[in-house]
């Protein structure tokens, strides 16, 4: 792996420093932050990045043949393509609301899926025009 | 909706249900006057609903929100107003065809199923957003074969319907959508060649970049463009190039790439036909017309806000724009119905940007308004310390140091209450300038 150089944005808190993270084979320094925290988040950047796994899921529900979700917190980012696959075989039968848990602990690791919009059969949120 | 008919008269008529259309109508149904949003789609929300990815509404609810999530907040605040006895009334699946100045009116001309129906209004605010660049808008040779996408349709494609628009890519352009939508591929299995960019920077914002591709270890070619694309039926391949200083393609360094799917992320046009036919004319560095801090045009009771006004990278900044021009088209339209409206304009006065500054809203100051102006900007090239200086008639009223500007980041400053004042007192002309400092 030898020598690279990783430049982020430290997302702990409103200041958001930009860190410049160095990794030396096992070796990483962190700079640009001004706080501890910000060297942890460096470090977890180079080694085991986290994000929100945003996707969508199949539904038949017509109208609407996909559902927005995300994962409840962060996950792994090298966890995301497993994730994933296991996500390919979910299908949402039931009108389900924005927030509601769509799957429990995929892959057995924990991650819980819900949705992010309002999953209803078709036809406008509103009155319609006349 | 059956009390809306072409002799009834709405306070004031917000075209698109998006995320500036409804903090617009918001604002209206919070000044108390009644308020009827217009959207040619089945729901509001807009670009939004597409947009599944999150970091939205960072600076509005101080949460990373998907897009479907900041608008249901939207729409939820909407509903809950509305139960309250707010005014606010929406009509989807109407589509606006035209409109036109009426004596001291707007008349607007709706198509719906129904055919077409006429509604006049004190107020309109348009916040129809904006539309994608195609590959007619850029230079590109070859055949036009299945398999050449907009980001934005193939993020409608993928996140809305369910349909995988190809499975090798390469993308042109590296705007935000673009960055999304080569990480959305590769999430959902595809091939992402990379993203070939013909200026020497990114276009989208560094931590889209980060995210979406350095995350996914997809190349990002810099000083590169797509010059041709193969296929007879269906793309094939595409042969990129690097560019030179001025721009133009080296062929030597031609290289071919199979791939099935181009997709082009080259910017974001507001979106402002219906005015423009109205002889309204449109500020060449934002793509909307001119208007002052309450987003009013020109053209008096006509109001611009979100993407339509100006291509902002925030939700939140389009959410705090409709918002203003709400809160101003319920003032219009309340001081029309009592007598002969002064429009904002009587006391409006240019601004006149210079430096490095590549466009901004607004471009005209209404003097007569109490509360200080918030300025949106983009500068033309990257600046690690800059500084912004505001002054009128060559008096200077406001020198602030800004660090770290770079285009792709719409920069937000707020006026101080007593350069605000200065401004106003002094005479002649107003000038916002943005110079690097320290020869960065
Ligand atoms: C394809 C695409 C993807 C984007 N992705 C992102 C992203 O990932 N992150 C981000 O921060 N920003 C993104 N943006 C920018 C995004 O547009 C803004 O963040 C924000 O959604 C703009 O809000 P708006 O209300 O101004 O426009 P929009 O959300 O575009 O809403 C405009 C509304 O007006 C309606 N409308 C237009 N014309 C008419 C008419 N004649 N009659 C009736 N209704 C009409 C449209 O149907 C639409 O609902 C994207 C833009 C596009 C085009
Ligand atoms: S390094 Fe510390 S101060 Fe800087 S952004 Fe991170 S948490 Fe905030």
């Amino acid at each position: 792996m030898a020598h690279r150089s990783i430049q982020r944005t430290c997302i702990i808190c409103p200041r958001g420093c930009s860190l410049e993270i160095i990794v030396d084979d096992d070796h990483i320094t962190v700079s640009g932050n001004e706080c501890p925290k910000g060297e942890d988040y460096g470090i977890e950047e180079a080694t085991a990045p986290r994000r929100i796994l945003t996707t969508t899921v199949q539904t038949t529900v017509a109208g609407m043949p996909r559902l927005p979700v995300r994962s409840v917190g962060d996950v792994l980012l090298m966890e995301m393509d497993r994730l994933m696959r296991e996500i390919d075989s979910i299908v949402v039968t039931q009108p389900v609301r924005c927030g509601d848990l769509v799957a429990a602990d995929l892959c057995g690791i924990g991650v819980n899926l819900i949705a992010t919009d309002d999953l209803r059969p078709a036809g406008p949120d509103t009155e319609r025009g006349q | 909706m059956s009390d809306v008919c072409g002799d009834e008269l709405v306070d004031v008529v917000v075209v698109g249900g998006g995320p500036a259309g409804v903090s617009a109508a918001l604002a209206v149904g919070d000044a108390g006057a009644e308020v009827l949003i217009i959207e040619r789609e089945d729901r509001l929300g807009g670009v939004l609903k597409q947009c599944i990815h999150d970091g939205f509404g960072v600076l509005q609810y101080g949460e990373r929100l998907t897009g479907p999530e900041y608008a249901h907040r939207h729409v939820a605040a909407l509903k809950c107003r509305q139960t309250q006895g707010g005014q606010i009334r929406v009509m989807t699946g109407a589509y606006l065809h035209s409109l036109r100045r009426d004596g001291t009116r707007w008349s607007i001309d709706l198509i719906t199923s129904q055919g077409i129906q006429s509604i006049g209004t004190a107020a309109v605010v348009m916040a129809t957003g904006c539309r994608e660049r195609t590959d007619r808008q850029i230079y590109l040779h070859g055949d036009r074969p299945a398999g050449i996408f907009t980001a934005g349709q193939a993020q409608r494609l993928i996140n809305i319907d369910g349909v995988m628009p190809g499975r090798n890519v390469v993308v042109l352009g590296s705007g935000d959508i673009g960055l999304i939508m080569a990480r959305r591929f590769v999430l959902e299995g595809a091939r992402v060649q990379g993203v070939y960019e013909i200026q020497s920077t990114v276009s989208g914002l560094a931590r889209n970049v980060a995210q979406c591709l350095e995350d996914w270890n997809i190349p990002l070619h810099l000083g590169t463009t797509v010059t041709e694309v193969h296929g007879r039926n269906r793309v094939e391949a595409v042969t990129v190039c690097p560019v030179d200083g001025s721009g133009l393609p080296d062929h030597n360094a031609a290289e071919r790439i199979p791939c099935d799917t181009l997709i082009l992320s080259v910017g974001l046009i507001p979106e402002n036909d219906i005015i423009a036919d109205l002889g309204l004319p449109l500020d060449s560095s934002t793509g909307g017309p001119a208007v002052t801090q309450d987003r009013e045009t020109q053209l008096p009771g006509l109001y611009v806000c979100g993407n339509a006004l100006t291509v902002y990278d925030l939700v939140d900044y389009v959410s705090e724009c409709g918002q203003a021009a709400g809160t101003a088209a319920t003032r219009g339209a309340t001081t029309a119905r009592s007598a002969a409206a002064p429009s904002a304009h009587a006391s409006a006065g240019p601004v006149e940007t210079s430096g490095d500054i590549g466009q901004m809203v607004p471009q005209l100051l209404d003097l007569a308004a109490d509360q200080p102006p918030v300025f949106f900007f983009r500068v033309k090239r990257a600046m690690d310390k800059a500084t912004l200086t505001i002054s009128r008639g060559g008096v200077q009223v406001e020198s602030r140091r800004l660090t770290y500007l770079r285009p792709p980041e719409m920069i937000r400053y707020e006026l101080r209450e007593r350069a605000w004042a200065a401004l106003r007192r002094n005479p002649g002309p107003i000038s916002v300038a943005v110079e690097a400092a320290d020869g960065s």
